[in-house]
């Protein structure tokens, strides 16, 4: 079987800046990874090239052997950093709209969740508070049966029990055949949640290894241990 | 009990520790059936192939049984447990020792404040 | 996925339209009835200036709003934070721009319907009716033993053609212009006028050089109905319709490539 995601070589470059550079990377299947690294590192660039939302400037990068566009789409669930959704949108619409375009959304499982926190289908996004607007994106993510999860700062601006909520979720929805890749400068919060973390400053990577290599290997978490090397 | 993970050792290693504690002192009662990882591992906010990875481990020691069909069980060896709980007990000691040594106690003291504590 | 892109997206317009086609739909017969009741006592002259103005604005508001409209959406869903949602659905980019395309023509036809419908309304009598078939089958008839039929056949059905090939030039100019802004301007409204223009220009200059030797050509033709309606039919039609076919299908291209190529959602 392919590699869930295999970047060889990969490079980014807008007009002078050059956001990635000679990338390459794997991920397998079945792990939750969390993409680490300051402001301006490459992250965001990676995951928009992951997501067919630009094309690289060299290199290649493939999901499932092949390069991103409406076969990948399907494949991959993206949780951007930002608010995306439609504000006059209801969230039973929401849910019509992602059952509509994607073979892969589980409706049942989107609703139990929207039970579980009560929030009412019938609700538009306009009423809602950050908090809420951010579990709804994240429960319509999360509810797809994707291959790969790609979760831009979930937790970021959250507060502590949305957080352990959003966390539980990932979990949650684990599966052998999935990978999530969660980008976030909060290390603290997720380590316990990751399997491996990959290291990324001046769109180069620096480090891919599992959490418990780290810790024992350095002594220390994840979060002190990439606080140290990205010492300004 | 809560699961108190601490951020500088390897979880899994921790959840085998925080799982033998929680054999010995009753709470997973010997021969009762453990949740699924899935359920455990969500339990403790951690990745699930950390607690599995914990749970191989135990099985491996002979701490868990799984049984194909229905699932992992807590050994009902229970000199394995008691085995475990003076392990543990004896690990404290050894810790407890070489703390109040380094504070500069001699054995007799330590002797003394031992008695003393246990009135 | 055509279906449903046209689906999504002629139901996220149709909260602004319908409203919209409602008022101007219900103001005419209120207008007609207010301008029927005739004299006004002086005090009370204000209510049919007020009503008369407001049924002049609602139609001028449905005119405008469609191309407005299809503009604001396509900016809105294709190129700020909507557009992450949009362009990671596993849809072609070209289902999408199509989809817009023809739920704008859609939204455009029923702009016209509802003007036409209005203002039928508020100046139909029997008499004005009868009156006016008169005189289109007066015009008919005289068209008929004047022109060859087949001729005249050809005429209409060019003139249907571009009619309908105008509905989608507009919208395409400025999906275009918004996409071309997004590349080369971080401020996507100045880079969508700076396409905008760019095009134009374009366009114009094209125009310009194809219509010289069609002017040049159009004055050797000779005074007689037939010979002018040949003109039209045979000669001039066929390369304006050309001409806008080409222009969209560039246009579109424009667009698409970039959509493809050259995203750079912020």
């Amino acid at each position: 079987m392919n590699p869930l995601l295999e970047c060889s070589a990969l490079s980014k470059r807008y007009g002078n800046v050059t956001a990635l550079s000679d990338i390459n990377l794997t991920l397998e299947r079945g792990k939750i990874i969390g993409l680490l690294g300051p402001n301006g590192s490459g992250k965001t660039t990676l995951i928009k090239l992951i997501n067919g939302l630009l094309v690289p400037s060299k290199g290649q990068l493939l999901i499932n052997g092949t390069a991103p566009g409406t076969e990948t789409k399907k494949v991959v669930s993206y949780l951007p950093d930002k608010t995306y959704l439609n504000n006059w949108m209801k969230v039973k619409n929401l849910l019509n709209f992602f059952e509509d375009f994607y073979d892969n959304f589980d409706k049942k499982r989107a609703y139990d969740m929207l039970e579980k926190l009560h929030i009412n289908p019938n609700d538009s996004l306009k009423t809602m508070s950050k908090g809420t607007k951010e579990k709804v994106q994240l429960i319509l993510v999360m509810s797809r049966n994707a291959d790969l999860y790609v979760l831009d700062e979930p937790i970021g601006g959250v507060d502590p029990a949305s957080r352990d909520y959003i966390l539980d979720t990932i979990i949650s929805n684990y599966n052998e055949n999935s990978t999530v890749l969660i980008s976030t400068h909060l290390i603290a919060d997720v380590e316990n949640v990751l399997d491996e973390v990959i290291f990324i400053q001046n769109g180069r990577i620096n480090l891919q290894s599992s959490v418990d290599d780290i810790r024992m290997k350095e002594g220390k978490s994840v979060d002190a241990y990439f606080r140290e090397v990205y010492k300004c | 009990m809560s699961w108190e993970l601490k951020n500088d050792r390897p979880i899994y290693i921790q959840l085998i520790e925080q799982i033998h504690f929680r054999i010995i002192s009753g709470e997973y009662k010997s021969g009762s059936k453990l949740p699924s990882v899935r359920d455990l591992a969500a339990e403790a906010s951690v990745n699930p192939n950390t607690m599995q990875k914990a749970l191989s481990e135990l099985e491996h020691s002979g701490l868990l049984v799984t049984n194909r069909t229905s699932g992992r069980f807590i050994t009902e060896d229970q000199s394995m447990i008691q085995k475990m709980k003076l392990d543990l007990a004896k690990e404290q000691l050894v810790n407890f020792m070489e703390q109040l040594k380094k504070l500069g106690f001699s054995d007799e003291e330590v002797k003394a404040f031992i008695l003393e504590s246990v009135q | 996925m055509l279906g449903r892109l046209i689906k999504h997206e002629l139901k996220a317009t149709a909260r602004y339209f319908l409203p919209l086609f409602l008022i101007a739909i219900v103001l005419t017969p209120i207008t007609r009835f207010t301008l029927w009741i005739g004299n006004y006592p002086k005090i009370l002259q204000f209510i049919p200036t007020v009503i008369v103005f407001v049924y002049v604005a609602s139609l001028i508001m449905v005119a405008s709003a469609s191309i407005l409209l299809i503009i604001y959406r396509f900016y809105k869903s294709m190129v700020t934070d909507e557009g992450y949602l949009m362009h990671t659905l596993p849809v072609s980019s070209e289902s999408h721009i199509l989809s817009k395309l023809i739920v704008a023509s859609i939204w455009t036809v029923s702009s016209w319907l509802v003007i036409f419908i209005s203002i039928s309304g508020m100046f139909f009598t029997a008499d004005r009716l009868s009156l006016l078939i008169d005189k289109l089958s007066y015009a008919w008839f005289y068209i008929n033993t004047t022109i060859s039929s087949s001729l005249m056949a050809l005429f209409i059905i060019e003139i249907i053609f571009i009619v309908i090939l105008g509905i989608f030039t507009a919208p395409l100019i400025y999906y275009a212009s918004i996409a071309i802004g997004q590349v080369i301007s971080k401020n996507k409204i100045l880079g969508s006028i700076i396409g905008f223009f760019i095009i134009q220009v374009i366009s114009q200059i094209v125009s310009v050089v194809l219509m010289v030797p069609v002017g040049l050509y159009g004055d050797r033709v000779s005074e007689s109905a037939n010979s002018m309606f040949s003109f039209f039919a045979n000669f001039f039609f066929p390369i304006t319709i050309l001409l806008a076919v080409f222009t969209q299908i560039i246009l579109f291209g424009i667009t698409d490539y970039i959509f493809k190529k050259k995203l750079n959602l912020e």
